[in-house]
């Protein structure tokens, strides 16, 4: 698309602000590679470190040496088989979250509830491995989205959470309809207040405009429907109940059909309607391959979305594995979320320690990312708007403050890159400029130019000759720690 | 590697310097008018006005803010939350002033207030997302795009510099927030944002960048020079905007509140001749979507417009003490305002047209644009009618307060708009008379010290200030409040490099430039 043809974009009826946005700098060319078919490894797109790099980067919140060296052991659909296994549903945080709400609520232990929810919660991004389930469960969150100002009950929260994670790529008509009546759901876009005789419009309004269709789909008056349609539920203690005098059973036009509906009615009209399925699937575009939806594929997603009655699951296997996912023009043409970001350092350099995930958790945060606390019913906009010249030098101080285990005010923290044990999982760990290369192309989704080498090259030597490096010089532990700052200060350590 | 290797600076610096071995030999009265320092003039502004942009996230309520208080159709329809007329504070014999609103009433009532009612566009859309695109972006409804009006606005001021360049001072700063389509442009985001200046400074300013070669044009490359442009233009303007807040003052007392702590900084880096030409700060987070239980005298809303109106009043307090307050004019808006009706959980659903608020001493204040909403003459869903486009408060901004051609304001807001009367004439664009204040520097070129001399007709305040011909700034020589007379000030050069340096005089809103070549 030419930048000049930017008018033109109205005759997409779905193309929100937030698409259009990434269209700053002029449009790069998008050569369609490759088709939903199964990516084979070849010459030109070999399954190396940089293919399965990008799998493991884009499924996960980044990924270990171990792991890329794992998946290159095995083919690229074996490990997106792998990353799609249904696993144990984890513990739950605590078993606080069967309690009863208390009425009044005690104000202080809930906050101290939804901190340990976002620990438990960051804990199982860093820790679960090979799998895309926790990255699928923030989609979800960012999809369906609650905030903790307005749902205060943590417990909400983490009902929510556990039917994201339990239906995680099962059947997404069955996961909008259960998030109808879905406690924290129902608070948030108060549907707990939408009576017959009484209607309020808010969650109508936010489902079929961000959860289901787009803004241009559907008329005011399908939301003045909608709203009719879904009253009668309520939050009782921690569950919802539909009582039937709160309920509009009046008839209603809904999108062109004409009934009595009610919730599941609704939800069944809006999985019929055409732009449902496009929905979906470019919003699964946008998340796993690139910001500009190539519309052909999305439409191809969508037309199997359809196919498997809308299971997920067939429909990531598909998209994940196949030769497009796979075109060498997206590897690292994504802007890392903040938990890309955090949780992706935690992982590359492998740091497990309960005050890391706490402090990742503030750091997400201060990145304009806070768990359970999306900015607007939207969730976060992300890709580039993620970085501004606050959050982007904070980004950078935060990496450093992991890989010295000092903030960059000072502190001491109680976790820190185990520099010299990440070395020795790279065998070039004792020829400097191979070890440069090699860390270089693990820890970045965009190959570094022969000057930026160099640039490395000298940080980790400091001036000492090249014959003299060795992991077990005296110094090697802090040259280590300086090339691997110097590696997350690139821009390019932004991009995954 | 050195950076400055990697940061491309030399490319803009040479354009420059090409054109001024020649010109160095003029009369610096002939300077003035040359291609380079007309050039210049357009990159540090001719203008030195400033816009404040106010944004109240999330649909305020405007039959609340000003109450029509005479009708008993508004009374009906908010049963809980109308607010009593013996309760406003008098606007006109039909509208009242929520009681929360005596600062704006007050800024109003001194004619430093303009109000515009019932502002929106046609077939407004009740979207969050959609509707304050719509307003970002000056588009109609139906039309999506990828700039925000200011960041169109301010690439006009930067189009001399070469692609990927970033202008030598930030033309934008956002005090908080996420980044915003508002400053978005063509060449890239037209502004920077952080939270406080010092702790912006201290972010930035560690740890050297190795920023790669040229790239390709492909999507990762293309995200890899938008997060290089913004990582260049961090580390360029930390400096500025940490010396800003350093010379900077504030001479008034802010509210404990998000908003007045914010436009405090937008006083202090202005007052500190940062030169960037908006400011943008809000209430964030959706604050004013009041769907349940908004209250009426008190309450939710209430305490949002009192955040609002006490913050703009110690703001406009704060700059006239500072001796600023000419330079700075701003609006308030909001991505609509809110249903006739009130909810059956004494709340108000998504509306459409609203009042906006226009306030600076240059500001055509003490007036009502518009008639009163009318409640008995609404659209289908129940919402009030367009009285005016929006965009006609932005095309005053453009052609009355920044005073750009017409054409050029087109462009800006992609077709004509016809302005609203907001903001004092003639503009802030002065030509430059060379004999303006005897503004003159001895000797000239210079090497150890130069005297620069200039009159003032009358009292003002003044700000005589050096800058490299990146307009970056080098010292101030002087700034205060001055009686009328001539002045000479030395200067000492002895430490700066040899070159061309520009000296700058600020008398009230009046600014001329000249150049000093220093030798060695």
């Amino acid at each position: 698309m030419q930048r000049r043809d930017f008018l033109t974009a109205a005759a997409h009826p779905l193309r929100r602000g937030m698409e259009v946005l990434q269209r700053v700098l002029a449009q790069p060319p998008i050569r369609t590679q490759g088709g939903l078919e199964p990516y084979v490894p070849s010459s030109e797109i070999p399954w190396d470190e940089r293919s399965a790099g990008h799998l493991l980067r884009r499924t996960g919140f980044q990924c270990t040496k171990g792991e890329i060296e794992w998946a290159l052991s095995r083919s690229p659909q074996e490990v997106v088989d792998t990353l799609l296994q249904n696993l144990p549903a984890p513990e739950p945080p605590d078993s606080w979250v069967n309690e009863e709400p208390r009425r009044p609520p005690d104000l202080a232990l809930d906050a101290q509830r939804m901190a340990e929810l976002q620990w438990w919660w960051l804990r199982l991004m860093a820790e679960t491995g090979l799998s895309l389930r926790e990255k699928m469960v923030f989609f979800w969150h960012n999809h369906f989205t609650t905030d903790k100002d307005k749902v205060r009950t943590p417990q909400y929260h983490y009902i929510q959470h556990d039917t994201f994670r339990r239906m995680v790529w099962g059947n997404i008509r069955a996961l909008t309809q259960r998030m109808v009546s879905d406690p924290a759901m129902l608070i948030y876009l108060d549907n707990n207040e939408n009576i017959v005789g009484n209607p309020n419009e808010n969650f109508a309004r936010e489902l079929l405009e961000l959860f289901t269709l787009g803004v241009g789909n559907y008329t005011e008056w399908d939301v003045v429907a909608a709203t009719r349609a879904l009253t009668g539920w309520r939050v009782i203690g921690l569950r919802s109940v539909f009582i039937p005098q709160r309920f509009d059973d009046g008839i209603k036009t809904f999108l062109g059909q004409t009934g009595p509906w009610g919730t599941e009615d609704t939800i069944r009209i809006i999985f019929e309607h055409p732009e449902c399925s496009r929905f979906f699937a470019r919003k699964l575009y946008r998340f796993f391959v690139y910001m500009e939806p190539d519309e052909q594929i999305v439409q191809q997603l969508a037309q199997q979305l359809i196919a498997n009655n809308f299971e997920l699951k067939p429909v990531l296997r598909t998209l994940l594995g196949s030769a497009h996912f796979f075109a060498p023009q997206f590897y690292g043409a994504q802007i890392k979320s903040p938990l890309d970001f955090v949780v992706g350092l935690l992982r590359q350099f492998e740091v497990r320690h309960p005050e890391a995930y706490s402090y990742a958790v503030r750091a997400a945060s201060a990145l304009e990312l806070e768990l359970l606390n999306p900015p607007t019913v939207e969730g976060w906009k992300g890709h580039r708007l993620w970085i501004t010249s606050m959050t982007l030098p904070l980004r950078q101080r935060i990496a450093e403050a992991l890989i010295d285990g000092r903030t960059f005010g000072g502190a001491q923290l109680p976790f820190r890159v185990d520099a010299l044990g990440f070395a020795r999982r790279f065998a070039s760990h004792n020829q400097a400029r191979q070890f440069v290369r090699d860390v270089a192309r693990f820890l970045l989704a965009y190959p570094i130019t022969k000057e930026q080498e160099d640039w490395l090259f000298a940080e980790l030597l400091q001036g000492s000759p090249e014959y003299e490096w060795s992991i077990a010089a005296p110094n090697a532990d802090a040259r280590i720690r300086l090339l691997l700052k110097a590696i997350v200060r690139l821009p390019e350590y932004q991009l995954t | 590697m050195e950076r400055r290797n990697f940061l491309k600076y030399s490319l803009k610096a040479g354009l420059l310097l090409s054109a001024l071995p020649a010109l160095g030999r003029f009369p610096t009265r002939a300077l003035a008018y040359s291609p380079v320092m007309d050039r210049f003039r357009r990159l540090t502004g001719q203008s030195d006005r400033v816009f404040v942009l106010i944004q109240l996230q999330g649909g305020n309520d405007g039959l609340n803010t000003l109450v029509p208080i005479e009708n008993a159709l508004y009374y009906n329809a908010r049963p809980t939350i109308a607010i009593p007329k013996a309760q406003t504070l008098k606007l006109t014999d039909t509208l009242g002033w929520h009681p929360v609103l005596s600062g704006l009433k007050a800024l109003y009532d001194r004619g430093e207030l303009a109000i515009v009612q019932g502002v929106i566009y046609p077939n407004p859309d009740r979207s969050h997302f959609r509707g304050t695109d719509i307003w970002v972006t000056a588009t109609d409804a139906d039309v999506f795009l990828g700039t925000g009006w200011i960041g169109r606005y301010l690439e006009t001021l930067a189009e001399d510099l070469p692609p990927g360049e970033i202008p030598p001072e930030p033309l934008a700063v956002q005090i908080g927030g996420a980044s915003s389509l508002l400053l978005q442009s063509e060449r890239g985001l037209m502004g920077i944002s952080f939270r406080d200046p010092r702790e912006f400074y201290r972010l930035v300013t560690q740890g050297e960048i190795g920023f790669g070669g040229s790239l390709p044009d492909t999507p990762a490359g293309h995200e890899l020079l938008f997060v290089r442009t913004v990582a260049q233009a961090a580390q360029r303007y930390a400096q500025q905007v940490r010396q800003a807040a350093e010379r900077g003052a504030n001479r008034a007392t802010y509210p404990d509140t998000d908003l007045a702590q914010k436009l405090r900084i937008v006083a202090q880096l202005v007052s500190g001749g940062l030169g960037a030409k908006v400011y943008v700060v809000g209430i964030e987070r959706n604050a004013f979507d009041t769907h349940a239980y908004q209250g009426g005298v008190t309450g939710v809303h209430a305490s949002l417009l009192r955040e609002l109106s006490d913050a703009l009043k110690t703001f406009l307090d704060d700059v006239k003490a500072l001796g600023i307050a000419d330079r700075i004019a701003g609006m308030t808006f909001s991505e609509f305002g809110r249903r006739v009706q009130e909810n059956a959980t004494a709340g108000t659903d998504h509306g459409t047209a609203a009042p906006l608020f226009v306030f600076g001493t240059q500001v055509l204040g003490g007036r009502l644009h518009g008639r009163d909403p009318d409640l008995t003459n609404l659209d289908p869903r129940g919402d009030l009618l367009m009285e005016y486009d929006y965009r006609q408060v932005y095309a005053a901004a453009l052609l009355q307060w920044f005073a750009i051609p017409r054409t050029q304001a087109q462009r800006v807001l992609l077709r004509e708009f016809a302005p609203l009367p907001l903001f004092q004439s003639p503009s802030g664009v002065e030509e430059i008379q060379p004999w303006e204040f005897n503004l003159e520097a001895h000797p000239n070129p210079a090497s150890q010290e130069a005297m620069i001399a200039f009159t003032l007709p009358e009292a003002a305040a003044v700000e005589l200030a050096l800058l490299d011909l990146q307009g970056r700034f080098v010292s101030c020589i002087l700034s205060g409040d001055y009686s009328a007379g001539s002045y000479r000030v030395p200067v000492r050069l002895a430490e700066l490099p040899s070159g061309l340096y520009i000296y700058r005089l600020r008398v009230g809103r009046r600014t001329v430039l000249r150049a000093l070549e220093v030798v060695r």
